[in-house]
Order: C-alpha cells, then structure tokens, then sequence
C-alpha cells in the first residue's frame, strides 16, 4: 500500500489548532514510544517533551506540517532514549533488566482490549493476543525497520512524509520498510492469508 | 488485493485497537501532558509581554519628560526678557510693540552734542 498524496490539504485534517493537533496523535504517540522503549513511563517522558518541543518551536507553522514535524522529535526524543540506554547497560552491566513494565506489556493489551458489538468473547481474546503478539514482533524489529514501520504502516505517513521524519532518504525508507513487513509476516504467521 | 496489501491491512487494524487499549490513567497523564504544553507556550508569551511593555512606557515616559523640560527652558527664556516694568514680555506684548512704529533716530547727533554739553556745564 503507498499512498499516493505527499502532504494533506489543510482541509482534509482532522484538526485545525495545536490543541487539536496534540489531542489527535497523543495516544498513537504513547503506543508508538512504548512500542519503541517497552516502558510506559519512559514513553510517557518522550511523548511530552516531544509535545513541548513542538508546540515551542513549531506552533506557528502550518497544520499540514505539524505531523511530520512531531514525528521527527518523537524519534530523535527515541533515539535520544536508546543512546542513553546503551551507555547505561554498558557502564552498569550487572543491573541490566528486562524493561519495567514488560508484564504489563504482556497483560495489558489482553485485559484491556476492548471488545467490538459484534465480537464474541472467543474473538476478543483471539483480537487481544493477536494485538500482543504484534507489539511484542515490532519490539523485536531493529531500529529503522520499527520507526519505517510505525510511521507508514500505524500513522500512513506517505514515503517522503516517513523520509524527512526520519531524516533519511526515500530510497531508503522504502528498504526499511520492506525488511520490516518480510520479518513481521515471518513472526506473525497468524496473519496470512492463504 | 494482494497478500501484502491485506496484511497491511490486518495489521493497521490490530494497531488502531491497540491505540483503544490505552487505560484511563494514562489517558489522564496524557491530557495533562497536554496541557502543560499548551501552557508553557502561553507563559512564554507572557513573559516577552510585560517586560516589551514596561520598557515602551519607560521610554514614553522619558521622551515625554524631555519634551516637558525643553518647553519649560523655553518659558524661562522668554521670562529674561524683562521690560523696565517688572513685568516680563509675553507674547501679546511682542505683538504690539511689531506694530508700533519704529523712531529712527534722525536727530542722534544733536542728542549725543546735548549729552556733551550737559556734561562739560556739571563737570
């Protein structure tokens, strides 16, 4: 799937004000980084310093730009995290640990997914473990194939949109993101369709 | 459709329910993220705005007591002007004395001859 439009009209968004803008992405940013850091409180930290960030520096541009912008702080605000993550692991390596919350990780989407009308209890289980087992493969992709991902296939940022995100070219955006949906289709097999 | 294209779909899907797992405390924490910054933009605007204020009307005040000390040197000039009354020269009074014909001295000589004269009698 490409999308095909570069950039949204301003009068095909959702939102209008920077207010709107951040009620829009706020959830889907927290899932993002909590994807990203497997800890609710770091990803938590990340999405409002990414909101401070934004509404400091690019409140004044237009609304057709916020969405790229704030997922260019989100992922450097990320790749902020794992730098200090790595230096920490190496310098206190014996307190290396599974990230805080990887329980609730694995429960939360489970107890708390919520059930459509038309589901019946089989199915909600079935929709719950289905959505575990994808946060925990995209926890697992590297990097850039887990940010090419999120960005085009959660947030259906188009391949130039994803590029100045991530700062990287389209060529190479599209070579992410193509490993990332191979690796996922080889952990969730689950998905196909035969 | 293609398998890839319906994976993709399958897993946009399963990702928009999991943005609908997110539990009502962090919806909170959210807001309130929200919020704050939403407010600290509010703030910093405040805090350009007063000070930008205070030094326009500091700078008002100042030209204005300029102005109000070069008008008031001005009214001390006009005041040493004095008559051989003890009243100082006003506007009105340059006015009229504009009007009032000018005495040439056509006779100056003779009143500089009568100074001599009244001299050399008292001397």
């Amino acid at each position: 799937m490409e999308n095909t439009q570069t950039v949204a009209t301003e009068e095909e968004l959702p939102y209008c004000t920077v207010e709107e803008f951040l009620k829009y992405i706020e959830r889907r940013a927290f899932h993002m980084a909590r994807t990203g850091t497997g800890s609710t409180d770091s990803a938590m930290d990340i999405v409002q310093d990414s909101m401070y960030k934004l509404v400091e520096k690019y409140s004044s541009k237009q609304p057709s730009e916020w969405k790229p912008l704030f997922y260019r702080i989100l992922n450097s605000r990320l790749t902020d995290y794992y730098r200090r993550k790595a230096v920490r692991d190496r310098v206190f390596i014996w307190s290396k640990s599974a990230p805080k919350d990887s329980e609730d990780s694995v429960a939360g989407p489970v107890d708390r997914a919520v059930g459509r009308q038309s589901e019946t209890p089989d199915e909600m289980l079935m929709r719950g473990q289905r959505i575990q087992q994808l946060n925990h493969s995209v926890q697992q992709l590297p990097y850039r194939q887990r940010q090419a991902f999120m960005l085009r296939c959660w947030e259906g940022l188009s391949t130039i949109e994803t590029a100045s995100a991530m700062e990287i070219s389209q060529g190479s955006v599209k070579t992410h993101y193509s490993r990332a949906m191979h690796a996922l289709r080889d952990m969730l097999e689950d998905y196909r369709h035969d | 459709m293609t398998k890839s294209t319906l994976f993709e779909q399958d897993l946009q899907q399963d990702l928009l329910a999991l943005e609908e797992t997110t539990g009502a405390p962090e919806i909170f924490r959210l807001a309130q993220a929200r919020r704050e910054a939403l407010a600290q933009n509010k703030s910093s605007h405040r805090r350009f705005l007063w000070p930008t204020f205070g030094a326009s009307l500091a700078s008002l005040l100042l030209v204005g007591v300029m102005l109000n000390g070069q008008m008031g040197l001005d009214n001390q000039q006009e005041a040493r002007l004095k008559t051989n009354g003890s009243e100082p020269i006003n506007d009105q009074m340059l006015l009229d004395m504009a009007d009032e014909p000018i005495d040439l001295f056509e006779d100056l000589d003779f009143y500089y001859w009568l100074a001599d004269t009244d001299m050399g009698s008292t001397g």
